[in-house]
């Protein structure tokens, strides 16, 4: 349980942080794993004592080693939360939720070849055009992390249920985005059916998109 | 008829209002409702109508305060026929909440507006072959210009019909339909808001739950994606069929420097700042111009009159209102009312927003939270209005506490006039630290404690475009109405109640009565108390009922340098003026209004114990 904890701890820091890797307020940190401030404290203490955060000021971030370690958390979220839904087709929240738990037990060499699998097994049936356009760099990644001007094509939205609006402005598994614009914090801009839409940090990690061909 | 002007936000939706109902227009809160319905009557063939403007949404199936009313607008039989307004240069995006409104049924009509626009980007919309598609009449539009608008409201009153265009659904999804049809006797938009769960009795949403379930696993996606993607589908292929390719818009594109955090961060705060400083420059100028003129040709005549006392007392109070109200009203109010509109027009406003997303994150809001914390600078009644585009209870919580710490121009005076003036510049400065370190730990506080959870900001970044005079004139003028409407009415009946109080010997009786707490924990002459008192009415009234009470104008000769920066420091803290509290209330409800007084009393009192006991 404790290790899980600590895992959605770094996860968060690592997707609220950006590339800058700013400090995260601990109630940030909370609202984002749906906790509260009180019960990550003591986790944080134990986790600055191993080095893997520094805390000041109420605020954490993540150190070298930390953020090693939450990049290799966040991977396996997303290759699991990937073959959960578009393999086995489960449906976007609930595969979500079972990558949180997957995520902490499951070993790198089963990850490895999981992604290799999905790779190789190309899209989801729900990818219109089927051209291929698969990231070279393995699948799927958010939003935050495509440069700008690139094409991109949304492969999957996590917790979807809770932005209703991106589905009324037509961001949809399937549909083409270009990224317009993207700050140093890591909110970004982009085109959809010609319109600019902007958006916040952690709404664009949590849409994953490839590279369009 | 009682026709709807129903739309996207940003497509010229207001302007195409004003144009068509020009006098006779009313503004009212749609019952139980802090949103603003806007209606007025039109003539066709000696006919009166009634237009309303429904508020700007993107989709009817919404769950926001905006989108259930139109939903119920449209769908509750209360509107005979709407016109739908869509943007030409985003056709298809707008063609979503169109096929939407069709299917409800009413009879409609079509408006594509900034068909200029998009036609200098070289994108061409073939109108008449839309209207084929669409089964109802097309009126392409250009409202800046006025081009096509007198024809829109003869059409919907004597050809808006039902739309003959239907979005076919997924098999399933039709299959459902067919199915809550058949049992329920459901309506096919019936039956799509029971799959979706939003409306219908609950017999029949019940039934729509289940079938929704079984659609939703085969699919992979939520019934909500489903049936989205089916009707951005269509809306796809209809904008295919009638817009051209077009070119990319525009030779230079500003938004690399508005969107950029280099320049555009440093170019935001300079925009701010200037802003700020013409409104308070202006405003003051104007504000000492329209005192003057009123003591002059008003308050010294009448005080010349020989009124028998109790009538001096109330016509004095009453008289004292309406000059409050005048200073802050025209000067700050309307003139920040002007640029706030050219900035929003602009859509400059959205670029600010997302430029201060990530500041915001900190205190627990985000980008769209920087529109009413502008705004507060100025004045804070118009900053809780803007609150209205948070979309939480727990945004608008937070925002709540927040707009009304920031130091607004009336505030500003009597740090300017007090501090500034008897003290220093450097004391000055260190009162606006103390009131924004003290808003940014507020702000930190409440994201700890604020329940409800936090979304990240969804926002259209609206096209670039040149402001409308005349849309600018009518926005500014609606704010300053409202202003007008709630402070004017508060601030008369505040004057009455203090003129009578000190009238029958209340507020002699009231400073005795806090004396101790004054003199012993704050160190603050008796008098203070009335003079802060009279600060609730209007900020800055503290300052000169102070200047009154005290006999003299050189404030150093009757109190100490500690006792001038507390009484600063107090008033500057110390509960939001009576109007900005009766916002409040309306806005988000008296228990966050009670709230905020009583924290900012709290706190006033606290940081001027600690001042006290420091250096006093």
């Amino acid at each position: 349980m404790q290790t899980s904890l600590r895992e959605d701890i770094l996860e968060a820091i690592l997707c609220l942080a950006g590339e800058g890797g700013s400090p995260v307020p601990v109630a940030e940190i909370a609202a984002q794993i749906r906790s509260k401030p009180p019960t990550l404290e003591p986790v944080l203490t134990e986790m600055v004592r191993e080095g893997e955060v520094t805390l000041q000021g109420g605020a954490a971030s993540l150190t070298d080693a930390g953020m090693e370690r939450a990049r290799g958390v966040a991977h396996r979220h997303q290759v699991l939360q990937c073959f959960l839904s578009e393999r086995l087709g489960i449906d976007g929240p609930s595969a979500d939720q079972e990558a949180c738990r997957l995520e902490h037990q499951v070993s790198d060499t089963t990850i490895d070849r999981l992604s290799e699998f999905l790779e190789k097994g190309g899209h989801g049936p729900r990818n219109r055009g089927g051209t291929g356009g698969e990231g070279r760099e393995g699948g799927s990644r958010p939003l935050t992390e495509f440069p700008e001007g690139e094409a991109v094509t949304v492969e999957l939205i996590s917790c979807s249920h809770n932005l209703p609006r991106l589905l009324d402005l037509g961001i949809l598994p399937g549909e083409p985005l270009e990224i317009r614009q993207r700050l140093p914090n890591r909110a970004v801009v982009v085109r959809v059916k010609g319109c600019d839409i902007a958006l916040s940090p952690e709404v664009a990690a949590s849409i994953l998109a490839v590279r369009a061909a | 008829m009682r026709i709807a002007l129903i739309g996207n936000p940003n497509v010229g939706k207001s302007l195409i209002f004003t144009q068509l109902t020009g006098v006779g227009v009313e503004i009212s809160n749609y019952p139980g409702t802090t949103i603003e319905m806007k209606s007025g009557a039109t003539c066709v063939q000696r006919d009166i109508h009634e237009l309303i403007d429904l508020p700007g949404i993107y989709t009817l199936d919404g769950t926001s305060e905006e989108e259930v009313l139109v939903r119920q607008e449209i769908a509750g039989g209360r509107v005979d026929a709407a016109i739908v307004v869509m943007d030409a240069g985003h056709l298809e995006r707008n063609l979503y909440l169109l096929l939407q409104v069709a299917e409800t049924g009413i009879p409609l009509v079509a408006v594509v507006n900034m068909i200029d626009e998009a036609e200098a980007n070289g994108l061409f919309i073939d109108t008449g072959r839309l209207a084929e598609i669409l089964g109802v009449e097309v009126v392409p539009a250009a409202a800046i210009q006025g081009r096509n608008i007198a024809g829109i409201m003869p059409l919907a009153v004597a050809r808006a019909r039902p739309a003959l265009v239907q979005v076919p659904y997924d098999t399933d999804v039709e299959a459902a339909i067919r199915s809550l049809g058949k049992t329920m006797g459901a309506s096919r938009v019936q039956a799509l808001w029971a799959l979706e769960g939003i409306e219908g009795h609950e017999e029949l949403r019940e039934a729509g739950k289940v079938l929704a379930q079984e659609i939703e696993p085969p699919h992979r996606m939520t019934i909500h994606q489903i049936i989205a993607a089916n009707r951005h589908h269509m809306a796809g292929r209809i904008a295919t069929q009638v817009a051209g390719k077009g070119a990319p818009p525009r030779g230079l594109d500003l938004d690399r420097l508005l969107l950029h955090a280099w320049p555009g961060i440093p170019l935001l705060i300079l925009i701010l700042g200037a802003v700020l400083l013409s409104v308070f420059l202006l405003g003051s100028y104007l504000e000492g111009i329209f005192t003057q003129a009123f003591e002059t040709y008003v308050i010294v005549p009448v005080s010349g009159l020989a009124l028998p006392p109790l009538a001096a007392t109330l016509t004095m109070s009453v008289l004292l209102a309406i000059q409050a109200g005048l200073a802050i009203a025209f000067p700050f109010v309307f003139i920040f009312a002007i640029f706030l509109s050219v900035l929003e027009d602009t859509g400059y406003l959205t670029r600010a927003a997302f430029l201060a997303d990530r500041a915001m994150h900190r205190v627990g809001l985000h980008g769209g939270a920087v529109i009413p914390m502008i705004l507060s600078f100025g004045c804070n009644v118009p900053a809780v209005m803007a609150m209205r585009t948070l979309k939480t209870r727990r945004e608008r919580t937070i925002a709540s506490f927040l707009v009304t710490m920031v130091p607004c121009s009336a505030r500003t005076v009597i740090i300017a006039g007090m501090v500034a003036a008897f003290i220093g510049i450097a004391a000055a400065f260190s009162v606006y630290f103390i009131v924004l370190g003290l808003l940014l730990a507020t702000g930190l506080l409440l994201t700890r404690i604020t329940p409800g959870e936090q979304f990240g900001m969804i926002l259209e970044i609206a096209p670039l475009r040149r402001p409308e005079p005349k849309l600018v004139a009518a926005k500014s003028w609606y704010r300053v109405r409202d202003f007008l409407f709630i402070a004017f009415p508060l601030l008369l009946a505040g004057s009455i109640v203090l003129g009578l109080l000190n009238y029958s010997g209340m507020l002699a009786l009231f400073e005795a009565f806090l004396a101790p707490v004054l003199e012993g924990l704050l160190g603050l002459p008796s008098y203070a108390a009335t003079a802060l008192v009279f600060g609730i009415l209007r900020k800055e009234m503290a300052f000169e009922t102070l200047v009154v009470l005290a006999g003299t104008a050189d404030l150093s000769a009757v109190m100490t340098t500690v006792q001038i920066y507390t009484f600063a420091v107090i008033s500057v803290l110390f509960v939001p003026c009576l109007s900005t509290i009766a916002v409040l209330s309306r806005e988000v409800g008296y228990r966050t209004a009670l709230a905020v007084s009583a924290y900012t009393v709290a706190l006033g009192l606290l940081v001027g114990m600690a001042i006290h006991l420091l250096f006093g």
